[in-house]
């Protein structure tokens, strides 16, 4: 039986947490100790729910049979001692043992900066237009950018990565061809084709279940050299990946909300108890060593008088177009006139209709 | 009763008593009336005959059997008018024999068909008359239901007098080439069919009413403070009749600028009115003393509304809210509460503009062109997208999205976003616009549409059919740039670009411009906007 085999086969197991999965193995000395064990000695010793995992495809004719599915769906999976297995993962306190991808797996041999971006699923307009912004700077400048695929500030940082056609890692919770949630169908799609990795500890056919996804943030902060928490409530799955990441030394990033946004407590409490408070792109790059010739700004006295005068009336928060015809002093048909060209020269933006934000 | 006999039964012809010599006796008859079928009236002739045979009244021509019962009703009546029944075989037909009979109406036309089989009543004289009314058991002429759209069809059909009960004569005298008798009483009928009794026939000034109905007290946009977008909107979509959806937090105004949509459309013109009379005239909703419906109907369903009252339905059809609102708005609150399948009931009639019931009897056509605006909140507890205050989990926002079908979305062609208004907006004494300069927008671009659409059959912009629409919207060279634009970068769809075009149509009419170009693209882009739905 080959290590590729074994480890394999430890993969499939998919109804033990990788925690009990690794104490079971610990026990009998391995994975290939744990492969040789008697059936009996298991069914002794271990609960009846953990033999039964254990045993369900303890046989090769079963593992040839799931790599041949696998191999129909053109998944590819890594382990410890595979080339593409990511260094990064190998110097974390619970590596995983094996990851199902989706994608160009030589990716994750590159050694580029790589940040996790995270966040709140239900985000704010606030959250949505930072995490773009900072995504894209990010990549820009070279940085893989990881994220959980999640709705929310997850799905933003992909967008903005896919758009700006950089590298970007999707970590997934369920099964790596459960393409969940729904609505980002599109970003499973589009890593799959345009030089991503969609990467999941599960196998097949896996349901997103609430106690896989604490597992799958660890593979997140490890993947990265840092994680930027974008916004998060004051109890928020984000900060247990932000924990995980300190855990496994790696920079935890906030950025900053009001005080009286209950959307941003955790980032703020994060920025109180020492992460990096961030405002740009720029601000973690600079964290990571990376230099980068500052991008010429746009010039807005370029732009025709009119574009000027509404452009200085949209702000970095959205507001409504309502706020903006009123403070341009103009009509809700020039407005929205000059609205358009904005938008279409990339320099505002529609979050929700009718609220506008600079890009 | 001898006395009655004598007094009525006088034999038209020769003047003696009636039955006194056979020969005088009148053996057949006929009469008009007419029945509703959907909104629209049809014809129906009363046959009546008197013979020698066992004394019986026959009533045949597919009756049903309120129609049926009417021969009790007029027996009785005429008897206490004082008018005896001979002892002979009455038969009364009702043809087209094919049409099934529904209602009260042809009482008063049985009584009529069998006092002139009699003799009583002179046959000449109630050729080519109109004759509708229900008869009490006193022989008192009651109200009935679909006076107008009766006696608009007799009028269509080259009939220039009608009898109807005292009630209904102020609805049929919006026709106003139509001598229109009121009488309240069978006697009085019989008299007045003999030439001894002069009624003065009822006169309705329906120019004056059309006038005098004014806007109500709906209020007017210049108390509508801070939604200067919306009202934009709301313009252009009276403008082009356009539908217009309005999503935004509670209490941030959307019913009350809903309210005051009517006050800057167009006053209604007569035929217009007439058609509109007519569906309330069947539905019974005219007020008593109530000839013609000069204002724009507002029509505003509560939620729980069943599809047969939206619609239109029951064993004879009635219409329903969308007919109701033919020629006005239809405004539906909280749209995401009414029932699925009382809002896809919509999506036929929103195309066509009619809705076709169908029944055992034949399909019922009641018109149903109105403007739908509806509201609706962006979240289940309203306050999307603020955040802090919003407490509806992804999931929850999402389901209350889809409640509302994609395809039903997609013929909304205004969609807006509306916001809490700010104290600023309340207290600093601004002015917004007023109704005034908004109508007289409105009137200018509906005027547009008239003169353009005068040998089509539409009348609005947001009518146009893709035929028409690359006939009366030429776009130039910058144009064509522009759509391409956003059809490939803004995923619009191609209904999606055809409604745009509409619009832009619309925002040109206002303008006072005769082409579409680029600029009025852009305003119709921003108004569209369907897809852009939510953040989440």
């Amino acid at each position: 039986m080959s290590d590729e085999y074994l480890y394999l086969w430890f993969g499939m197991i998919s109804r033990l947490t990788h925690t009990v999965k690794m104490k079971i193995a610990m026990k009998y000395g391995g994975i290939r100790g744990l492969w040789g064990v008697p059936e009996n000695i298991l069914k002794e010793e271990l609960t009846d729910i953990q033999a039964g995992a254990i045993l369900e495809h303890r046989c090769e004719k079963d593992i040839l049979e799931y790599e041949n599915r696998l191999k129909e769906r053109k998944i590819k999976y890594i382990y410890p001692g595979h080339e593409c297995y990511p260094d990064r993962l190998y110097d974390i306190p619970d590596p995983p043992m094996l990851l199902f991808a989706v994608g160009d797996i030589d990716v994750l041999k590159c050694h580029v900066p790589t940040v996790a971006v995270v966040g709140a699923r239900k985000a704010s307009l606030y959250g949505r237009s930072v995490a773009d912004r900072i995504a894209s700077d990010m990549v820009r400048a070279g940085v893989t950018v990881v994220s959980g695929m999640a709705l929310g500030i997850d799905g933003v940082a992909h967008r903005a990565a896919l758009r700006e056609k950089g590298q970007t890692i999707a970590v997934l919770g369920c099964g790596i061809n459960v393409p969940y949630p729904r609505e980002n169908y599109d970003i499973y799609h589009d890593i799959g084709v345009s030089g991503g990795v969609i990467l999941s500890e599960n196998g097949l056919d896996v349901q997103p279940e609430a106690f896989r996804f604490p597992y799958r943030n660890r593979i997140i902060s490890g993947l990265s050299d840092g994680v930027l928490v974008v916004e998060a409530r004051k109890r928020s799955g984000s900060l247990i990946t932000a924990d995980q990441a300190l855990e496994q030394g790696r920079d935890v990033y906030a950025v900053p909300g009001r005080i009286t946004d209950a959307a941003s407590e955790g980032c703020n409490n994060l920025i109180r108890m020492g992460a990096v408070c961030v405002t740009s792109g720029a601000d973690i790059l600079d964290e990571l060593g990376i230099r980068t010739c500052r991008e010429k700004r746009f010039n807005k006295n370029l732009l025709a008088p009119i574009e000027k005068k509404v452009y200085s009336c949209v702000r970095l928060e959205s507001r409504h177009v309502d706020d903006i015809c009123l403070e341009a002093g103009m009509t809700v048909s020039e407005t929205t006139q000059v609205l358009f060209e904005l938008e279409r020269k990339k320099l505002v933006k529609q979050l929700v209709r009718n609220y506008y934000v600079r890009v | 009763m001898y006395m009655g006999y004598a007094l009525n039964m006088i034999c038209a012809s020769c003047g003696e008593a009636a039955f006194s010599r056979k020969e005088h006796m009148i053996m057949y008859s006929k009469v008009l009336s007419g029945l509703v079928q959907g909104v629209d009236g049809t014809l129906i002739s009363v046959e009546s005959d008197i013979h020698d045979g066992l004394p019986v009244m026959n009533m045949v021509g597919y009756l049903s059997s309120c129609v049926r019962e009417a021969g009790e009703r007029v027996r009785t009546a005429l008897r206490n008018s004082n008018f005896n029944l001979p002892p002979k075989r009455v038969t009364i037909n009702l043809s087209p024999a094919d049409i099934r009979k529904e209602g009260t109406a042809f009482d008063l036309p049985i009584a009529v068909g069998i006092l002139a089989s009699m003799g009583i009543i002179p046959t000449e004289n109630i050729n080519n008359i109109l004759i509708l009314g229900e008869l009490g058991l006193d022989g008192h002429v009651n109200s009935v239901n679909g006076v107008l759209a009766v006696v608009h069809c007799a009028y269509l059909n080259g009939i220039r007098r009608c009898v109807v009960p005292l009630a209904n004569a102020g609805e049929a005298a919006v026709i106003e080439e139509m001598e229109v008798i009121p009488v309240t009483e069978l006697s009085e009928t019989v008299e007045y069919f003999q030439g001894i009794r002069a009624i003065e026939p009822e006169y309705a000034d329906v120019k004056a009413m059309l006038e005098e109905n004014s806007y109500g007290d709906a209020g007017d946009f210049a108390e509508v403070l801070g939604h200067e977008t919306l009202k934009r909107g709301v313009e252009i979509a009276a403008a082009g009749m356009h539908n217009i959806l309005m999503t935004g937090p509670a209490g941030a105004g959307k019913s009350m600028i809903a309210k005051r949509i009517p006050t800057i459309m167009p006053r209604l013109t007569l035929d217009e009115s007439i058609e509109i009379t007519k569906i309330y005239s069947v539905a019974g909703l005219l007020r008593e003393g109530q000839s013609i419906v000069g204002v724009r109907p507002f029509r505003s369903p509560h939620h729980t509304i069943s599809l047969h009252a939206m619609s239109g339905g029951g064993r004879i059809p009635q219409p329903g809210e969308i007919s109701l609102a033919h020629g006005g708005v239809l405004f539906l609150d909280e749209l995401p509460e009414f029932g699925r399948n009382v809002l896809e009931v919509m999506r036929q009639p929103l195309e066509d503009g009619v809705v076709n019931i169908s029944r055992l009897n034949g399909i019922y056509r009641f018109p149903a062109e109105f403007m739908l605006v509806a509201a609706r909140n962006p979240c289940p507890c309203g306050q999307f997208p603020d955040m802090n205050k919003c407490t509806c989990t992804v999931n929850q926002i999402k389901h209350y999205n889809s409640r509302i079908s994609k395809p039903l979305l997609d013929r909304i062609d205004i969609n807006v976003d509306v916001r809490k208004v700010d104290y600023t907006d309340l207290f600093e004494g601004r002015v917004g616009t007023g109704s005034a300069e908004m109508r007289e927008r409105v009137l200018t671009a509906q005027e547009v549409q008239r003169r353009r659409y005068e040998n089509d059959r539409i009348r609005f912009n947001s009518q146009l059919d893709s035929g028409m629409c690359s006939r009366y919207i030429k776009l130039g060279s910058t144009e064509k740039d522009f759509m391409e634009y956003c059809f490939e970068q803004m995923n619009l769809s191609a209904r999606g670009s055809y409604r745009v075009l509409k619009i832009a149509r619309t925002i040109a009419d206002i303008d006072g411009d005769t082409d579409v170009n680029e600029k009025h693209l852009k305003e119709a882009v921003f108004f569209r906007n369907a897809d852009s739905q939510g953040g989440v």
